[in-house]
């Protein structure tokens, strides 16, 4: 049951060059509870990314704290798994051997019970067979499932998703969200998911948490009340629709913020 | 030089299949292939050997291009072809005895040289603390040219392997540190944050995940070392050896013996030559992953 809490948190960037300030987030104030599957949308540059990069451990506050699990985050570790936009898996490692850094760096598992696990979490995100494969002999999909696979390798309890899908192709993206959903149907872990896209928000999430932008506040947190499992299908329900639709406006007016300078 | 074109265009075809699979064949490729690049060494070959035999150089010192052929089979199997003019030298089939005394200088200088520099350039690299601490002193020797060290050297060392070993040692860390440093820098930072998050202590990430990150820069240090090494072990070895090609040279320098001289050149042009395909065939494999990009 490990939760996240942000607590007023600011987090504030030098500005290269000058002496001066940039505020990416101002009061963040987010619960998610253990188990929860809460999405972070909001538009380009709002900083829902440098909100999950503070709850990584990556960067931290100016001020106000996060904690995980009730314990502060200091620094990252292999209790929170970050499932980055690009893959980020390492290029000169086989499949089977991305997979199995996490427990062969901490020293927790080696020979044949490593490779069994590895083995194990490849077929989960269907990539048995390629352990043996170099990233850059697979595509954009396939080196996300590696991304995943090396991160559920640790079981953490706590899971960070980046834009995952962000950069895959419309087909590519719905099979890896239907695989997401199947993943956490089974095997229940709490994650943020931080997202620009409606339909990947709410066919994800359990709530959706609403971005502004600059500096990047929490607006609004919508509850998702769809059944689960959950399908691409799930689309057509007219609740699903209904939200989509206000979603769509909350959205709508931040980017308008945005382009005409209203949110400074 | 002959042989020096010879093993080039040997290993010529090796390569020669990927670039025509890709293209249809065209009518001149053979005329550009096999006939084209002999144009030019042919021409020079006959000059030299022509000027060489009518004695028109460095009074007549200058020897055909047949008689260095000569001497550095000579050198090589000590078949004694010499004539009455030119008798067998004293280097009569020693060429295996200086080239492994120069290939023994190379390796272990090369060897500490370069060690050295990967784990300090790893240091500076990697941390701000090991930064300051080695970047200054390697910045401050580095435009020390490598020959200006030479007195110092002999004076430090004597005559024999050391001081060539020094030099050589001295003259392939920087390529290497300087390439090292460049290599840990540019290292995806992203890679970094994810080993952490998975659970690397710092010490593994900098083995694991930034060492192997740096290593194409690494390489290319370290193909740069390994011609710089060849050329600091035979000044080492003009001043201050009495074995390997470097001293052959010099030597029959000495002995006004130029047909050995051009036949040690040789050596050393094929030397060369084969220690770059060495180093670029041992990492070969272990720079698989970045032949296409990391995209």
């Amino acid at each position: 049951m490990a939760g996240i809490v942000l607590d007023g948190i600011d987090v504030e960037f030098a500005k290269p060059g000058a002496k001066t300030t940039v505020r990416v987030l101002d009061d963040i104030n987010l619960e998610v509870a253990g188990e929860e599957f809460v999405c972070l949308l909001g538009p380009s540059g709002c900083g829902k990314s440098t909100a999950l990069n503070l709850i990584a451990g990556f960067v931290p506050p100016t001020r106000g704290q996060a904690a995980v699990d009730g314990r502060p985050v200091t620094g990252p570790g292999p209790d929170r798994g970050v499932v980055f936009q690009d893959a980020n898996i390492f290029p000169w490692m086989t499949v089977a051997k991305n997979v199995a850094f996490g427990p062969s760096v901490q020293g927790r598992l080696s020979g044949r019970e490593l490779d069994e696990r590895v083995s194990h979490y490849l077929d989960r995100v269907g990539l048995a067979g390629f352990g043996d494969h170099l990233p850059h002999e697979l595509s954009g999909g396939m080196r996300q499932r590696v991304g995943l696979a090396r991160v559920l390798v640790n079981d953490p309890p706590v899971l960070l998703m980046d834009e995952p899908f962000g950069a895959l192709d419309a087909q590519t993206r719905i099979t890896m969200q239907e695989l997401l959903l199947e993943l956490w149907d089974r095997d229940r872990k709490t994650v943020l998911f931080v997202t620009h896209d409606i339909d990947e928000a709410l066919l994800l999430g359990d709530r959706v948490a609403v971005m502004s932008a600059r500096p990047g506040r929490i607006k609004t947190v919508l509850d998702v009340p769809l059944p689960r499992p959950r399908s691409y299908d799930a689309m057509a329900d007219p609740a699903f629709v209904e939200l989509k639709n206000r979603l769509f406006h909350e959205l709508r007016d931040e980017e308008r913020h945005v382009h005409t300078g209203e949110g400074e | 030089m002959s042989s020096a074109t010879e093993t080039a265009a040997s290993t010529g075809p090796v390569r020669a299949p990927a670039r025509t699979a890709t293209r249809p064949a065209r009518k001149g490729n053979a005329l550009r292939r096999f006939v084209l690049p002999f144009v030019v060494p042919v021409i020079v070959l006959a000059i030299w050997e022509y000027v060489g035999r009518e004695q028109l150089l460095a009074d007549g010192l200058f020897p055909a291009a047949s008689t260095c052929v000569m001497a550095l089979l000579d050198w090589l199997f000590g078949w004694q072809v010499s004539d009455a003019f030119t008798p067998s030298a004293i280097y009569s089939g020693t060429w295996l005895v200086h080239m492994g005394a120069s290939v023994f200088r190379i390796l272990i200088g090369y060897g500490i040289g370069s060690l050295l520099a990967i784990a300090l350039g790893l240091l500076s690299g990697a941390s701000s603390i090991g930064r300051s601490l080695v970047d200054p002193t390697v910045s401050a020797i580095r435009p020390i040219s490598v020959t200006g060290w030479i007195p110092l050297a002999l004076l430090l060392f004597g005559i024999g392997d050391s001081p060539a070993i020094f030099l050589t040692a001295l003259a392939t860390f920087f390529p290497v540190y300087v390439n090292t440093v460049s290599g840990v820098r540019l290292a995806d930072a992203n890679l970094v944050r994810a080993a952490a998050m998975l659970g690397a202590s710092k010490r593994k990430i900098l083995i694991r995940v930034t060492l192997p990150a740096a290593s194409p820069s690494i390489v290319t240090g370290l193909r740069v070392a390994s011609g710089i090494a060849w050329t600091t072990v035979v000044v080492a070895e003009i001043l201050g050896a009495k074995s390997g090609l470097g001293y052959v040279l010099i030597d029959s320098y000495n002995q006004f013996r130029l047909d050995y001289v051009i036949a040690a050149m040789i050596s050393l042009g094929a030397c060369g030559y084969l220690t770059d395909r060495l180093v670029q065939w041992v990492f070969a494999d272990s720079l698989r992953w970045s032949v296409r990009g990391d995209s």
